[in-house]
């Protein structure tokens, strides 16, 4: 298959779906800060048919951007994971990419604790462990100019974009709204969870493996680490080569299945 | 008293029974299938009138020829060998390699053949029959027999020559037929046709490989209309017919369908169906010869055995149209997984024609939807119609993946009789009818009626086709000439249907065939191996072959009349006779008595007579449904079942009420028609006491529990209501006094009474009546003086996400009752947070005494969205409407949707049950349960009278339609809540009542007694986030009253179920011997004392009769014993055995088969018995061949075979 396009369903506020008869597994996507539901169309596209992704799309975001930014990380994940549990009925694994990581962790936990619904995998790129220290200079302190650099740097903003003056005083304060939200997330100790965790990084991407390998200690069921093609925003223009490296973690050994 | 008592009651009066029970044994049929077309469909539209404005006549366009049209078969195939030498077929082996044939070397090896055959004295017109394995064997001696002017005639394989079969039968009878012609035999088949030269004396048997020479003969140019093809369709027991063509109708009809499918010879075909059938030789191989194009040619049996090898093969060989029957694209939509996880390029595939049987909308549209992922193009399935006589597909259609309504009409069942009716594409209860298009140039097609005259457009008739494709007429079978042919030209072609806009329809069959999987079965030919089975009485079977929607072919329905008492012996053994000897798997087989078998003064069986009992439902006692049916049984995993309550005819009349005195108890005021009323005391002596409530009633519930413990337990008690359902349209109902259905239900359960039963007016209507009447069913609704009765219906459950904006539209407004219990929690997070509604939760505890988890919760939808709670109670109506209109007012919006969970709590009377049956049960208790419900409803009535647009969902249980031994009180308020929501939907509201089994809560585990309990009664415990899909599907399926988590394949729940939505069905019997008595001696008195009164049951005998309180006996039980008593497993011995088992077990999905088990009797057919072998040869190592499963049908005997 070599179409990238798909078009997503819209669920309900909070869900994009692209619905597959027969799929297996769902693979529900949580995007990075700054970014909305679109940015798994590559991987809705390039997934195997056993799988449907279902892309969270957060308040304030795209076709939601006339709602407030989420206010706060526990009211994130207690909404996000309600609108989720309906889709629980059949296997599912988490998947986000850098902040979105540590929102899939927490929503994890929350389904698993709170609905008893266990994911069958956690899979978390280019995001450090939960507990590593939050950065000594946010980003969300510093100038337009500079916040802008560091993100274009990392490669997450196109050039077409940041040359679009109209575009940018658009995507500022989302990008600065979600960088103060997670830039702020303090990590609270809980038991691991039950569950196999897969951390993806790019090969050009900015989190080392030392850095992942802290994931290691927030589950009982084993932590694998895969490095894909693509830099630290690997995942928008997601190759078919990175999708399938992602497609056979969630094949992986079933060990750490869902709820008793 | 029930059937089902009486025959307990028989059987327990033969010699040694001590106990004795009997139940109904019916399997669940799949979702969606129906018993018949022409059933009563209540509750489906009316339909808009097909337009009957023009006679059911059209005609195709006039041929046109290309210009270098041949008017003959040979011409045909020296131009392709002169202008495509390089072009011809490809044919792909057994082991997959190909073998190719161009049309030059067909050319010289078919004039080689024919030197070969010249040395035979055979003159032209001279029939040769053709027996070869080898495709290109076939082909290439079919055309050697064309060029010499020969009749070819094709016969299919025998699975093995030795014994007796259809295929043996069938190639002896045409052999008879066609005056002993010569067979020409390839080299895997001439050993076993020579070996039928004992029964055959003076057969001529010519083998392939010896006919092919040196000698190209030569051929001349032969007069376009001699004769020139055979083509056998029917006649392994009877007399065959034999079709037979001219060069011109076989040149006429491959110009016109390469005119009408703008075939060129760039095409690609690729035909893996029998070449003996007239689609692969002529519709298929013949077809490509005239237009130089490429084929390839694909065993029938590499197909079968792995059905997505047919893709395997379009990609491979870029194949641009193929053909199948029906069943074949069933073969492979049951392999959605395969198909979703592998990669096939299907772009060129434009034209798949769906020819050879009936064409199956359902299942056509989901072969092109499965593979559109593989770019199968969007437009490529091509319904068709045609037949040997026809010289195969003479009208092509066109289905579109992107339009549900192209090429398909839906119909009401109901007007198939008379004018057509249409539905709105998807309509539930539909017939839909697949259109196969319009003529091809040459041909006629008219509807007739039975006197031969045409029938306007959208009326069902007789198919007639005339034109330059008809067949000559049938080999030496005057009589059947005589019988097809008009007078003014036309050919009867057997088929029912109708036009429209000169479309042709197809709807039936005439004629007594069967039709399955694509091969024709004429039913005297069934019926005559039916009749060798020794249990069978002579000349005393009668098959029909009814439309099965799931298998997309013909159901057999086989009745007999059996010869010993042994009935399910007689059914194995008949099953066994039809796989082996026409490969046949009968789907229903009926024991009938002799005075039930009707014949007409010659004799001659009335096989439509048994079909319209069997629809009727006059046999469902003793329907031996197919032991492979479909396995309903909820697991875990799976959608959650649902069943939608409706009102159906009652099969049985009204009848009068027995004569005798009648003790009258009114609730409420004595009504004008009544002399005389009963006070309680008199009710205790009576043998027959009516207790009559109405509009007028203050306490209806109150006064049936009084009456309950007043009645005596021999009485027959019976409640007359006004309005208590809605059983047709107009029907308003007065809530409480549905709570009586429940009631009478639970009573029944818990035998109050020896009888009780409830007959419901429309409000408004004379009772006066009615109480002189008196139905076999519990809860009956009398509308336009007929019965009717309440049924559940399997309903699939949309999968859906969101909340249907009718309902609750995005940022809309919801009034919760009920407070923060589990299962409201739930749904008022998942509608704050998922679709942002604002809600006002009322509940009777205030915000300052929640207890911590309602507080958790409370603080949960605040932290994801705009909620309010109060305190209230759901029956204080001012204090609710005040909330109600502050809520609004904060909101700036009304009130969208109201969803009514209060109840009180149920649990506590667990522990008590025996104190709350209905004889036993407090005013206090039925008070309490009524409060919260249907009090809660008479105040959110008023809340709604001001609010049009306000829709409403109840919180129902199934228990409100079930009753409940124990739980009338409770059952009554959930009936109470049904009623309410039918009477605000009578008034055009959207309202519904959502009846649970149970939700999975605090107290609620699966391991607890209590959940144990309710799972044996069907009653699924459901986990809130499948509860809430399935709240999410039931409003967008939008049914009135919806049961949800109701098993329907428990034994305990299929009695509710509409009688369409069960296949089958047998009485089971268990008996207990007397101490000291033999069970077999016990067993064999009990099978004769039934089958003496015409009851043909199944017996187990069995040390105890598990039976609940009021005595009836637990059906599961029941049934368990007759499962192990009659299968008599017998575990299979040494690894061949279970290698065999486990394969037999595999191939048949069934969980075990024992060493005595035949394959047949578990659903062996032709295909599986290709697949089993497959199978088992693979596993082994070593060839099993099909022949091997048919002479050993057990996994004993085959092992036995394969050991030596």
């Amino acid at each position: 298959m070599t179409t990238s396009t798909v078009s997503f369903a819209t669920d309900s506020q909070w869900v994009r779906r692209v619905p597959r008869e027969g799929a297996r597994l769902r693979l529900i996507c949580l995007p990075f800060a700054g970014g909305g539901a679109s940015v798994y169309q590559g991987m809705a596209a390039h997934l195997p048919p056993w799988v449907e992704v279902i892309a969270v799309q957060p308040p304030g975001h795209e076709d939601r951007s006339r709602e407030d930014l989420p206010g706060s990380i526990p009211g994130l994940v207690t909404a996000c994971s309600i609108a989720l549990r309906p889709y629980t009925t059949m296997p599912y694994a988490l998947y986000g990419h850098c902040a979105g990581a540590l929102l899939a962790y927490e929503v994890a936990h929350e389904m698993g604790k709170r609905f008893g619904t266990w994911p069958q995998r956690l899979v978390v790129g280019e995001q450090p462990a939960p507990q590593a220290p939050p950065p000594a200079e946010p980003l969300h302190r510093q100038p337009d100019e500079d916040l802008l650099a560091s993100i274009r740097d990392r490669g997450g903003l196109p050039e077409a974009v940041a040359g679009n003056a109209q575009l940018l005083e658009f995507l500022l304060p989302v990008l600065r709204g979600d960088f103060a939200l997670w830039e702020a997330y303090r990590h609270r100790p809980r038991p691991p969870l039950p569950v196999p965790i897969t951390t993806v990084r790019g090969t050009t991407g900015s989190v080392d493996e030392t850095a992942m390998a802290g994931w290691d200690r927030h589950t009982t069921a084993g932590r694998t680490g895969v490095t894909v093609e693509g830099g630290h925003y690997f995942i928008v223009g997601l190759t078919a080569a990175a999708a399938g490296q992602i497609a056979a973690a969630l094949e992986g050994p079933p060990e750490g299945r869902t709820s008793p | 008293m029930s059937t089902t008592d009486t025959i307990a009651r028989i059987a327990a009066g033969a010699a040694g029974v001590q106990d004795a029970a009997a139940v109904f044994d019916r399997k669940l049929r799949a979702p969606n299938a129906r018993r018949s077309a022409a059933r009563d469909s209540g509750g489906l539209p009316s339909g808009v009138e097909v337009p009957a404005d023009r006679p059911a006549l059209v005609r195709g366009p006039e041929p046109v020829p290309p210009p270098d049209a041949v008017a003959t078969l040979p011409e045909a195939l020296e131009r392709a060998a002169r202008i495509a030498p390089g072009r011809g077929t490809t044919y792909v082996l057994p082991d997959g390699g190909t073998d190719r044939q161009t049309y030059a070397e067909l050319y010289d090896e078919a004039r080689r053949v024919l030197g070969g055959l010249r040395r035979h004295d055979l003159a032209p017109g001279d029939a040769v029959l053709l027996q070869c394995a080898d495709s290109r064997t076939f082909v290439t001696a079919w055309w050697a027999c064309v060029l010499g002017g020969f009749m070819p005639t094709a016969v299919a394989a025998a699975p093995e020559y030795s014994g007796d079969n259809a295929a043996v039968r069938k190639l002896a009878s045409a052999w008879e037929l066609l005056g002993r012609p010569p067979v020409i035999a390839d080299a895997a088949l001439s050993e076993g046709v020579r070996s039928l030269g004992d029964r055959l004396p003076g057969l001529r048997v010519l083998a392939a490989d010896s006919l092919s020479g040196d000698v190209v003969a030569d051929w001349s140019v032969p007069d376009p209309e001699s004769l020139i093809v055979n083509l056998l369709t029917s006649g392994s027991t009877g007399t065959p017919k034999c079709v037979q063509h001219r060069h011109r109708t076989i040149v006429a009809r491959t110009y016109a369908t390469i005119a009408a499918n703008g075939f060129t010879e760039d095409d690609v075909s690729l035909n893996w169906m029998p070449l003996d059938h007239v689609g692969g030789m002529i519709m298929f191989n013949l077809r490509d010869v005239f237009l130089t194009c490429e084929h390839v040619n694909v065993r029938t049996g590499s197909v079968i055995r792995r059905p997505l090898l047919w893709l395997d093969c379009v990609e491979k060989f870029r194949a641009t149209c193929t053909w199948a029957p029906n069943f074949a694209f069933s073969l492979v939509v049951q392999r959605a997984d395969e198909i979703a996880a592998g990669s096939w390029d299907l772009r060129t595939l434009t034209n798949i024609c769906n020819a050879g049987e009936a064409v199956v909308a359902r299942t056509a549209r989901r072969f092109v939807e499965l593979l559109a992922p593989h770019g199968l193009p969007a437009d490529a399935m091509i319904p068709c119609w045609g037949m040997s006589e026809t010289s195969s597909g003479v009208t092509y259609s066109r289905m579109h993946r992107d339009d549900p309504g192209a090429g398909t009409i839906a119909l009401v069942p109901a007007s198939l009789d008379g004018a057509l009716r249409e539905l709105p594409a998807g309509t539930p209860g539909a017939v839909v009818v697949t259109e196969v298009g319009g003529p091809i140039p040459g041909v006629a097609l008219r509807i007739v009626d039975p006197s031969d005259a045409v029938l306007p457009e959208g009326r069902v008739g007789r198919l007639h086709i005339s034109g330059t494709t008809v067949q000559n007429g049938y080999a030496h079978n005057e009589r059947a000439n005589a019988e097809s042919f008009t007078g003014d030209g036309w050919f009867d072609t057997g088929d029912l249907g109708f036009l429209r806009d000169g479309r042709l329809f197809l709807t039936g069959r005439q004629k007594n065939m069967v039709i399955v999987n694509g091969a024709n079965f004429p039913a005297h030919e069934i019926e005559a191996v039916v009749e060798q089975v020794s249990g069978v009485r002579p000349a005393c079977s009668a098959v029909a072959g009814v439309p099965d929607e799931d298998t997309g072919t013909d159901a057999l329905v086989v009745f007999f009349v059996p010869a010993t008492d042994d009935v399910p012996a007689v059914v194995d053994d008949i099953r066994t006779a039809l796989s082996r000897d026409l490969a046949l798997r009968p789907t229903f087989l009926v024991p009938v008595t002799e005075r039930e078998f009707p014949r007409q003064n010659g004799g001659k069986v009335q096989r439509e007579r048994l079909l319209e009992g069997w629809r009727e439902g006059t046999f469902d006692d003793r329907c031996y449904a197919d032991a492979t049916g479909p396995t309903a049984a909820v697991e875990d995993d799976a959608d959650l079942p649902a069943l939608s309550v409706v009102w159906e005819s009652a099969a049985a009349p009204l009848r009068p009420r027995p004569s005798g005195p009648v003790a009258v108890f009114v609730s409420g005021p004595r009504p004008a028609w009544l002399d005389r009323v009963a006070s309680l005391s008199d009710l205790g002596p009576a043998t027959q006491v009516l207790f009559v409530a109405t509009a007028a009633s203050p306490d209806p519930l109150g006064d049936f529990l009084t009456v309950a413990a007043a009645v005596g337990p021999d009485a027959e008690l019976t409640v007359l209501t006004q309005g208590a359902v809605r059983a047709a349209d107009g029907d308003v109902v007065v809530p409480e006094l549905a709570g009586l259905t429940a009631l009478v239900r639970t009573a029944a359960s818990e035998r109050v009474a020896a009888r009780v039963s409830l007959l419901d007016a429309p409000a408004g209507a004379d009772l006066a009546a009615l109480a002189q009447l008196r139905h076999d069913d519990d809860v009956v609704a009398v509308r336009d003086g007929a019965p009717l009765v309440q049924r559940l219906r399997t309903t699939s459950l949309p999968e859906a996400f969101d909340v249907p904006a009718g309902v609750l539209p995005r940022g809309g407004t919801c009034l919760v009752t009920g407070g923060l219990g589990g299962l409201g929690r739930t749904i008022a997070e998942h509608l704050v947070a998922a679709h942002g509604a604002r809600l006002l939760i009322v509940g009777r505890t205030p915000a300052s005494r929640l207890d911590d988890g309602s507080r958790e919760a409370l603080e949960i939808l605040a932290s994801v969205g705009e909620v309010r709670y109060r305190t209230a109670d759901v029956t204080d109506a001012d204090t609710l409407a005040r909330e109600v209109a502050d809520a609004e007012a904060a909101w700036g919006r009304g009130l969208d949707l109201v969803l009514h969970l209060a109840g009180a709590p149920v649990a506590p009377q667990w522990e008590h049950l025996t104190d709350h049956e209905l004889r036993t049960e407090t005013a206090d208790w039925l008070a309490g349960m009524l409060r919260p419900k249907a009090g809660g409803c008479a105040v959110v009535d008023r809340l709604l009278q001001t609010r049009p647009d306000t829709a409403v969902v109840v919180f129902s249980s199934v228990n409100g339609v079930f009753g409940g031994t124990g739980f009338g009180a409770y059952a009554a308020a959930n009936a109470v809540l049904d009623g309410w929501a039918q009477r605000w939907s009578a008034t055009g509201r959207r309202a519904q009542s959502l009846g649970w089994s149970m939700w999975d809560g605090p107290g609620m585990n699966q391991g607890s007694p209590l959940v144990a309990a309710a799972r044996h009664r069907g009653l699924t415990l459901i986990d809130p986030a499948r509860g809430t899909l399935a709240f999410l599907g039931a409003l967008h399926a939008g049914v009135v009253h919806l049961l949800i988590g109701a098993d329907p394949s428990n034994e305990q729940i299929k009695p509710f179920l509409a009688a369409d939505q069960l296949r089958g069905g047998t009485i089971a019997v268990a008996v207990v011997p007397g101490p000291g008595e033999d069970p077999q001696r016990v067993r064999s008195a009990v099978a004769a004392r039934l089958a003496g009164e015409g009851i043909f049951a199944r017996i187990a005998v069995t040390t105890r009769i598990e039976r609940d309180r009021g005595g009836a006996p637990d059906p599961s039980a029941v049934l368990a014993a007759i499962g192990s008593g009659a299968a008599g497993y017998v575990a299979p011995e040494g690894r061949l055995e279970e290698l065999v088992a486990s394969a037999a077990a595999d191939v048949l999905s069934v969980p075990r088969i024992g060493r005595e088990d035949s394959f047949f009797s578990l659903g062996c057919d032709s295909v599986r018995a290709l697949q089993l072998a497959q199978a088992l040869s693979e596993r082994l190592g070593a060839p099993v061949t099909v022949g091997s499963l048919y002479e050993s049908p057990t996994v004993r005997a085959l092992a036995a075979t394969i050991a030596t």
